[in-house]
């Protein structure tokens, strides 16, 4: 059994919106609502859901790139939220982030090897010599060379340009990567080199990594557990497997039939017909309005996690009679 | 046949022309659904804009024709391709959230559609079809909707809008570019769902493109493969991807996440697509093949596999390893 | 280079600050005569062969204190723009990547400060603490700061935000150096276009100034000042007036087609 690298518990975040005008309204939209979580040393946890449903947010609040509104991360015991702002930016050498679109993440004007430096710069890694030694070394396990170092991103394709986007999250040798929608920006015949490499690297530096995506195919491909996220909350999670093909909450049933993939036959029968609505529930499952089984017990609050197998958890009136 | 493109070449540049479409032709019969696949780069909407005159400032067909029920549309003047597009040819873009004007109101711009085509229709009739519109997309409380501004519609909401606009005057033909391409994957659902009622109600063609693979097997009936600028590979849907004859095929069908066991490499495509200034003689594939030779350097040739299927490969008739 | 010269505002207007540039550095080394001898037999001329503009009311060559004066101009242009741009970006940098209290004490603060009109703020420094070369310089410096602050602000507020950014946190790079390595690259087109616009405007206001008596005093030349006095003699050399007051039209032009033309690259480059 191995050891929890990552506890996330109670996390929400909300972010304050303004309606239109002078005076209008404010209002707040709860993009992560009360996550527990753990993740385990060595595995990859798939993050899967659609636009709106937070994983993105999730993802940048364990690392608290954002900062949570409440709940706590703890990271090999140590509470992330009290640390100092200092202790914290010592703290990132840990936990690295690979962004979706490395030419917005990776600045334009900077050369990529100033790029790379500035990690090691920043935890005054080495003299100029080691850092140089360091880069040089690295740009081959990404699979670039020498001359890649002297351009500037917006040369790069978009193959290249997420690789030292990977790259950068790897200077600092990190034990856990969030890896937020990194192959979602790229063409079909680089998206598999990419995750290709992102397996490599995975396995070679033995990391941990969180990946966020909203594409299932890529997801059950990479993860070893998968949670699929719905309006803020985590609605299922479990073991890869068993989430992909004995899927159990009425959400995650609706996303796989949704997916039109090359080897499946599709029966369009509808199974829900209204599009995703972002009016929250206030309390209660957020699923209600497009579940079709739902019933009166899901509105009297969000339904509690139940284990439905040895590796599998659901969030769903359905499973809690037990 | 309601569309026939006959050997198209199209070149763009200011001083210098460079060939981005080299030699495309396809058939597009009544109450078909042909799909374009592609990556970005390899020309699949260059063909669609220059099947709708809709070619970038310094783009022009240097050769070939575009026939429309019988009507070269490389020699129609604008005018006449204006009357066209929105009337006997709807479009359906990707970026919904850019094809909408943001500062008029959802039934505005579904009304402006029809006024257009229609000059002789009174207010009152534009806006009873509007409705009737918003109601084919099955867009929810129409009575709301048609007030409202695209901002504040869902995704998949101002892709039904869309999907109005385009089916507004009846059309023969639909094209659409990447139209489902933003969309969260339900809604996707709903959205391919929508469109395949749409066409078999109304007996309309459609010209689907797409780099997403299966959803191109769901939509189309035939499908042609892009890559550079070139069509290298055509056949039924079915036969495309369960006999996959080009390299470059069997390549994207392999790379597939869905096709790859977990645990094990996926096996891509060494390199990257190539861009159309890179383009030298012979198989644009070339660099990237696993199974070139020589001669590939030099020639390119089609070859037709089975019924209705062919590939633009010299090896493709070889037995598969 | 070559993209900045295709664009004829820009390619205009450096030409004629570079000619300046190039008459105020040929002047460090030599002028056609001392500007501040004295030549007792020579007062108010006309132009003739020796003295090519002529004398001024003390009888100094007048094309000689014209090109000394240009040393003033880009002094209290350059030295004005540098001291402003420092102080208000700075205040920028800091209130909109910190924000919090600190934001809101500084933009209060420049608020207010904006609030003085500039000719008034000048007049009083001045009419304080004395007149001269110094004091000049401040006082200019001082009304100029505020715009600085309240641009870079808004474009460091947009910028905290943006990917690049949140990359540069998520490596752990200190928020000094995201400032200044990170944010601060990003807005040098905007400090560019608005600082070539407060050159020009700071030598108006010198002119100003001078007009008032209150600028650059005598014997040191500015333009301003040599105008001033010449004024009273258009009638007998009107090349004394008119050259002065050329030279800052010119200036002013230069400066503005500059910020004119660099405006348009960088809004087409969409560096903005």
């Amino acid at each position: 059994m191995n050891k929890k690298l990552i506890k996330v518990r109670g996390l929400s975040k909300s972010f304050d919106v303004r309606a239109r005008g002078l005076l209008g309204k404010k209002h707040s939209i709860l993009a992560v609502n009360n996550i527990d979580l753990d993740i385990f040393e060595g595995e990859t946890l798939g993050l899967v859901g659609e636009s709106g449903c937070g994983k993105s947010t999730l993802g940048k609040s364990v690392l608290q790139l954002v900062t949570p509104t409440s709940g706590q991360v703890f990271f090999e015991g140590v509470e992330l939220n009290t640390l100092s702002k200092e202790e914290l930016r010592e703290f990132r050498q840990n936990m690295q982030l690979v962004f979706q679109d490395p030419h917005s993440s990776l600045h334009s004007k900077k050369r990529v090897k100033w790029l790379l430096e500035e990690p090691l710069i920043a935890h005054n890694i080495g003299t100029k010599e080691i850092r140089e030694e360091l880069i040089m070394d690295l740009i081959k396990v990404i699979g670039l060379t020498e001359d890649h170092l002297e351009r500037f991103p917006g040369e790069l394709s978009g193959g290249q340009a997420q690789r030292i986007g990977i790259l950068s999250a790897l200077m600092l040798s990190p034990k856990f990567i969030v890896a937020d929608e990194a192959v979602s920006a790229l063409d079909m015949s680089i998206q598999g080199q990419i995750l290709n490499l992102l397996n490599n690297i995975k396995k070679r530096f033995k990391l941990t990594m969180l990946f966020i995506t909203h594409d299932l195919s890529v997801c059950y491909y990479m993860s070893d557990r998968i949670a699929v996220m719905y309006l803020g909350n985590i609605v299922e999670i479990g073991v890869a497997e068993k989430v992909y093909k004995e899927h159990k909450h009425p959400y995650t049933k609706l996303l796989f039939s949704s997916l039109l993939t090359v080897d499946k036959e599709i029966d369009y029968v509808d199974i829900i017909s209204s599009d995703i609505a972002s009016e929250q529930i206030e309390g209660g499952c957020p699923f209600y309005h497009r579940c079709d089984k739902r019933k009166g017990k899901c509105l009297e609050g969000l339904p509690k996690m139940t284990q439905v197998d040895k590796d599998q958890f659901v969030r769903c009136v359905l499973y809690e009679e037990i | 046949m309601l569309l026939k493109v006959k050997d198209l070449h199209v070149a763009i540049g200011k001083k210098e022309k460079v060939k981005i479409l080299n030699s495309v032709s396809l058939e597009l019969d009544k109450k078909q659904v042909i799909g374009i696949i592609g990556e970005s780069g390899s020309g699949k909407s260059m063909t669609v804009k220059s099947i709708l005159n809709l070619l970038p400032k310094h783009g022009e067909i240097t050769q070939g024709e575009i026939l429309y029920k019988g009507t070269d549309l490389v020699k129609l003047s604008d005018k006449e391709m204006r009357k066209l597009l929105g009337s006997e040819i709807g479009m359906i873009f990707q970026n919904s959230m850019t094809a909408l004007n943001p500062l008029i109101k959802i039934k505005d711009q579904v009304a402006e559609v029809i006024k257009t085509h229609n000059k002789n229709l009174s207010e009152k009739e534009i806006f009873i079809r509007v409705d009737r519109l918003l109601k084919e997309v099955n867009l929810p409380n129409i009575e709301v909707v048609r007030d409202k501004y695209p901002h504040e519609l869902s995704g998949g909401q101002k892709q039904r809008v869309l999907i109005a606009i385009a089916i507004a005057n009846a059309p023969d033909m639909l094209i659409a570019d990447e139209a489902t391409t933003a969309l969260d994957v339900t809604v996707q659902f709903q959205i391919v769902k929508l469109l395949k009622s749409m066409l078999d109600k109304y007996d309309m063609s459609m010209v689907f493109i797409s780099h997403d693979l299966g959803l191109i097997r769901h939509v189309a009936d035939y499908v042609y493969i892009m890559y550079a600028g070139e069509i290298l590979e055509k056949g039924d849907v079915l036969q495309i991807f369960k006999n996959p004859k080009h390299p470059y095929t069997k390549g994207l069908i392999r790379s597939l996440p869905e096709f790859s066991k977990k645990g094990n490499k996926i096996e891509v495509i060494p390199g990257r697509a190539i861009s159309v200034h890179e383009k030298e003689e012979g198989c644009p594939f070339y660099k990237r093949c696993n199974i070139r030779v020589d001669s590939c350097k030099k020639l390119i040739k089609e070859v037709e596999i089975e019924d209705n299927h062919y590939v633009k490969c010299i090896k493709a008739g070889d037995r598969d390893e | 280079m070559s993209r900045y010269y295709a664009n004829r505002n820009f390619a205009i207007g450096s030409t004629i600050v570079l000619l300046l540039l190039v008459m105020m550095i040929i002047s460090l080394f030599w002028t056609p005569y001392d500007p501040n001898m004295i030549h007792d037999n020579h007062i108010l001329e006309s132009p003739t062969r020796e003295f090519l503009l002529g004398t001024d009311y003390l009888g100094r060559d007048i094309l000689s204190r014209v090109m000394y004066a240009s040393q003033t101009v880009f002094i209290i242009g350059g030295g004005t723009l540098i001291i402003s741009s420092i102080i208000g970006v700075s205040i920028g940098l800091i209130s909109g990547y910190f924000g919090g209290w600190l934001d809101e004490i500084l933009m209060r603060f420049v608020d207010a400060w904006m609030t003085i009109p500039g000719t008034i703020m000048v007049i009083v420094f001045v009419a304080s603490f004395g007149r001269g070369m110094t004091q000049t310089l401040i006082a200019i410096s001082l009304t100029g700061f505020a715009n600085f602050a309240k641009i870079t602000r808004s474009k460091v507020l947009s910028l905290k935000e943006s990917d690049h950014v949140l990359w540069a946190r998520s490596v752990g790079v200190k928020r000094g150096r995201i400032l200044v390595a990170h944010i601060l690259p990003d807005i040098m087109p905007t400090l560019l276009v608005v600082g070539a616009l407060r050159f020009s405007s700071a030598i108006l206001t010198e002119a100003a100034l001078s007009y008032l008596g209150l600028g650059i005093q005598p014997p040191d030349a500015s333009w301003g000042n040599i105008l001033t006095r010449a004024q009273a003699y258009i009638l007998s050399n009107w090349l004394y007036a008119f050259i002065p007051g050329l030279l800052i039209t010119l200036m002013v032009i230069g400066f503005n087609l500059i910020s004119d033309g660099l405006n348009k690259i960088y809004s087409e480059e969409g560096a903005y």
